[in-house]
């Protein structure tokens, strides 16, 4: 299978070259990979919780008689 | 387009690549602007991001602030440079999407050629081609490195650029 490649443009002439990455970029390219679906997982679950902390503030205050507008002017 | 825009390089993949690097950037003008139209290989998700290095600067001297939406919810977040070894301009299309279609944006680069940090903006959508979706994404950038702005390296965040990906840069003059 041939290699993942990188393209670099000299700005100063327009030329263009392809090179193929080395075994240390391909592994770098992988453990970029890795942390970049790490984030996404973290990114989303602190999401999920934020949503849920805001639902059960929400049905809370609805308890106490509020409206549903003032609730969320308090909520935000 | 204002005539103060200067094309400096026009870039279009007609294979795929890990990494695009524009280098040898001349140090004649102003301001440096970046146009984007980008989509990545990435499986799995529906965006993706581009991320960009200073003179392939990869230790941490990066930060951003942004907002953005996703579906129906908007959201705003700081990445601090503590843990930062790269700029993380905007969301782009990920293989998950209609293809053929783009993340599209802008990067903005004031007085590139200072010895000072720079504080980098940029926006950009990324095309979801339904009803549902709308990935935008603005962002203020600050790199703290202090040399000019010699070379720009973007990469994807995960997978590689895909074919059709296009970055034109500009050089923006004050005069």
């Amino acid at each position: 299978m041939d290699k993942p490649t990188k393209l670099i443009v000299d700005c100063s002439t327009g030329e263009q070259t392809v090179i193929e990455l080395t075994d240390g970029e391909i592994a770098q390219m992988e453990a970029d990979r890795a942390a970049f679906e790490a984030e996404q997982i973290a990114r989303d679950a602190a999401e999920a919780e934020k949503a849920a902390a805001k639902a059960s503030a929400l049905a809370k205050l609805a308890a106490l008689g509020l409206t549903e507008d003032e609730a969320k002017a308090i909520a935000g | 387009m204002a005539n103060t825009y200067i094309p400096i390089s026009k870039t279009i993949l007609t294979s795929s690549a890990s990494t695009i690097t524009l280098s040898s950037i001349p140090q004649t003008y102003t301001d440096l602007v970046v146009l984007c139209s980008l989509r990545s290989t990435y499986p799995g998700v529906y965006t993706n991001w581009i991320t960009m290095r200073v003179n392939n600067d990869s230790t941490q001297l990066y930060s951003m602030t942004y907002v953005a939406s996703s579906a129906a919810t908007a959201s705003s977040s700081r990445f601090a440079s503590a843990s930062v070894s790269r700029g993380y301009p905007f969301y782009i299309d990920s293989d998950l999407n209609t293809a053929n279609t783009f993340g599209n944006g802008e990067i903005y680069i004031p007085n590139y050629t200072s010895s000072t940090a720079k504080q980098i903006s940029s926006t950009g959508v990324a095309e979801a081609n339904d009803t549902t979706h709308e990935w935008l994404m603005g962002s203020a950038n600050l790199y703290t490195g202090t040399s000019a702005v010699t070379s720009l390296v973007f990469f994807p965040n995960g997978g590689t650029f895909d074919i059709g990906c296009r970055i034109d840069l500009y050089g923006i003059k004050n005069s």
